[in-house]
């Protein structure tokens, strides 16, 4: 076995792995995903300079490979006629997967509103809170300013709560009626 | 008075829900994600040299097709665009040089499997900057450009690389002398300014010249032919044969000090190291500093020795820089390796002086890798 690919396997399979399906939501398309970033990954190691952290760098191709992944998927619904396709819409929802069919309702209805989100938004949310990176690392695996970072992470959340309490007021089960004056 | 609906969540609850998000790990065994990279790798490898084949293939159909040279008239207009026009010191032009040989272009093309040099217009000097871009594997030439483009678009090079966007650049012929240009209709270059349409045709013929084209076949969409209103009805364009030599810009966009071609006018080897200690115009520098004698140059075949008189103390990277700039002009004359000699010193930048140094595939190699991911 290539050396340089165990290496990489042992050290952050796991963690590129997570990334690209919580990205992507299928996890079929996330083992061809992840296969893609090997072959990118081993084209180019020995350029791999070591000016950011080696888990941001592998992370920052498979946002790529991930980005890439949305616009042929674009590409093909605008193929097939889809209309008005947007940002928002672009996850591939596959089966839900036995690790969170497993999880309490809220945290299901979080993997579900995630989705909602924009694709900026979305990478932000699983690097900085599912992947834990931090600022400044979420900053170089996607080439941002740790500013950029901040923002997004702000909208998001922002996003990702006006997300859950529709879907709340939808179930009618997540709220409470308050009285105020 | 009245109700309004309070959600449970704040911010902090839904960053520590997504916390709690589960791990989804991959159910294939390690030896099954190998096993899968190893079938993907060879599967690309067919892919490309099937499409380099077909590429070959369709060339040599159309070329046995009777395609015709451009009309004289065109042709002219062509020169007229081409960069070697363009350039600041043009006036000195020698029509007695002889082109690179087949043995040299071949010698070049050998070197170029693993690079691709891509000549990048730049709008702020004027000038096309060609930057050697190594590549991950030995590509088939047809897809080397395509593949350096694919790499600069990740750099902060990408807006200059742009205007290569959709752009095709192939040998027609396996001697790799002719290369077809492909435009698509919509490109951007056919909106563009006067100047911006000579700064990309002269990108494209650079990037020809560099990867030791000689002509160059031009199409729209896969129909013969490119008009750009600020040049002209172009077929087929053949580069100058002139031999050049290389100056330093400092007034380009890019993230670095450039080397640049311009056409040298000069008939020896020696002859054009010696025009490089004095400024090119149009802010272009002495890619050889003041304290640098060029003392003498002796050609044996395909390799040159160069006597330097050093009486100054050089930084690392002038130093490296205009022996970059010498090993590529001499790579100009037909030359593959040079020793460089100084008496009294042992290197001059990371080059060791007294041995051969083999000239490189193409110049500012070094800007790729200053301009990052």
């Amino acid at each position: 076995m290539d050396p340089v690919f165990e290496q990489l396997y042992e050290k952050y399979h796991d963690d590129l792995f997570n990334f690209l399906f919580y990205m992507v939501r299928n996890r079929e398309q996330a083992e061809d995903l992840v296969q893609e970033v090997y072959v990118k990954v081993l084209r180019s190691y020995k350029r791999f300079q070591g000016q950011c952290s080696e888990k941001t760098w592998l992370l920052s191709i498979a946002r790529h490979v991930a980005i890439d992944f949305f616009r042929k998927q674009k590409r093909r619904r605008q193929w097939v006629g889809a209309a008005d396709w947007s940002e928002e819409q672009i996850s591939a929802d596959g089966p839900q997967p036995e690790e969170l069919a497993i999880q309490n309702e809220e945290i299901q209805q979080l993997y579900r509103c995630l989705a909602r989100c924009t694709l900026d938004q979305q990478l932000v949310l699983v690097l900085r809170f599912i992947q834990s990176l931090s600022i400044a690392e979420t900053a170089e695996a996607l080439g941002w300013t740790e500013s950029k970072v901040k923002t997004t992470q702000h909208r998001a959340l922002k996003a990702l709560k006006h997300y859950m309490e529709e879907e709340a007021e939808r179930e009618g089960g997540a709220c409470e009626k308050v009285s105020v004056e | 008075m009245g109700h309004v609906k309070k959600f449970q969540w704040s911010e902090q609850c839904i960053e520590h829900g997504l916390k709690q998000m589960p791990t989804v790990k991959d159910r294939r065994s390690k030896e099954d994600v190998y096993q899968q990279w190893r079938r993907a790798q060879q599967a690309r490898w067919k892919r490309r040299w099937r499409a380099a084949a077909a590429v070959a293939t369709v060339l040599i159909a159309v070329a046995l097709g009777g395609h015709r040279w451009i009309a004289p008239e065109q042709e002219e207009k062509q020169k007229a665009a081409s960069p070697a026009e363009m350039t600041p010191t043009n006036s000195a032009s020698a029509p007695t040089e002889m082109m690179m040989t087949a043995d040299a272009a071949s010698k070049a093309a050998e070197q170029n499997e693993t690079v691709a040099v891509i000549a990048l217009p730049d709008r702020r000097s004027g000038f096309v900057v060609p930057v050697a871009v190594p590549l991950d594997d030995r590509l088939a030439p047809a897809e080397r450009v395509a593949a350096a483009i694919d790499e600069l678009s990740r750099t902060r090079l990408r807006d200059a690389a742009r205007w290569f966007d959709g752009v095709t650049v192939v040998p027609e012929a396996e001697d790799g002398r002719t290369w077809a240009v492909d435009v698509p209709a919509g490109h951007r270059v056919f909106a563009a300014s006067g100047k911006e349409q000579q700064l990309f045709l002269a990108a494209v013929t650079e990037t020809v010249r560099q990867m030791g084209g000689r002509r160059l076949h031009f199409f729209t969409a896969g129909k013969e032919g490119l008009n750009l209103p600020a040049v002209g009805r172009l077929h087929l364009s053949k580069i100058g044969g002139q031999k050049r030599m290389y100056y330093i810009s400092r007034t380009s966009s890019f993230p670095a000090v450039v080397l640049i071609p311009a056409p040298s006018g000069a008939s020896t080897l020696l002859e054009a190291l010696q025009r490089m200690t004095k400024p090119g115009g149009s802010g272009l520098e002495p890619a050889v500093p003041q304290g640098v004698e060029i003392t003498g140059v002796k050609v044996d075949e395909r390799h040159a020795t160069i006597r330097l008189r050093v009486s100054v103390s050089l930084d690392t990277q002038d130093a490296a820089r205009m022996v970059e700039a010498m090993l590529l002009t001499a790579k100009e004359f037909g030359i593959h390796d040079v020793t460089l000699t100084a008496a009294g010193r042992s290197s001059l930048g990371s080059y060791r002086l007294g041995e051969r140094i083999a000239v490189p595939p193409g110049p500012n190699s070094e800007v790729v890798a200053a301009a990052g991911r």
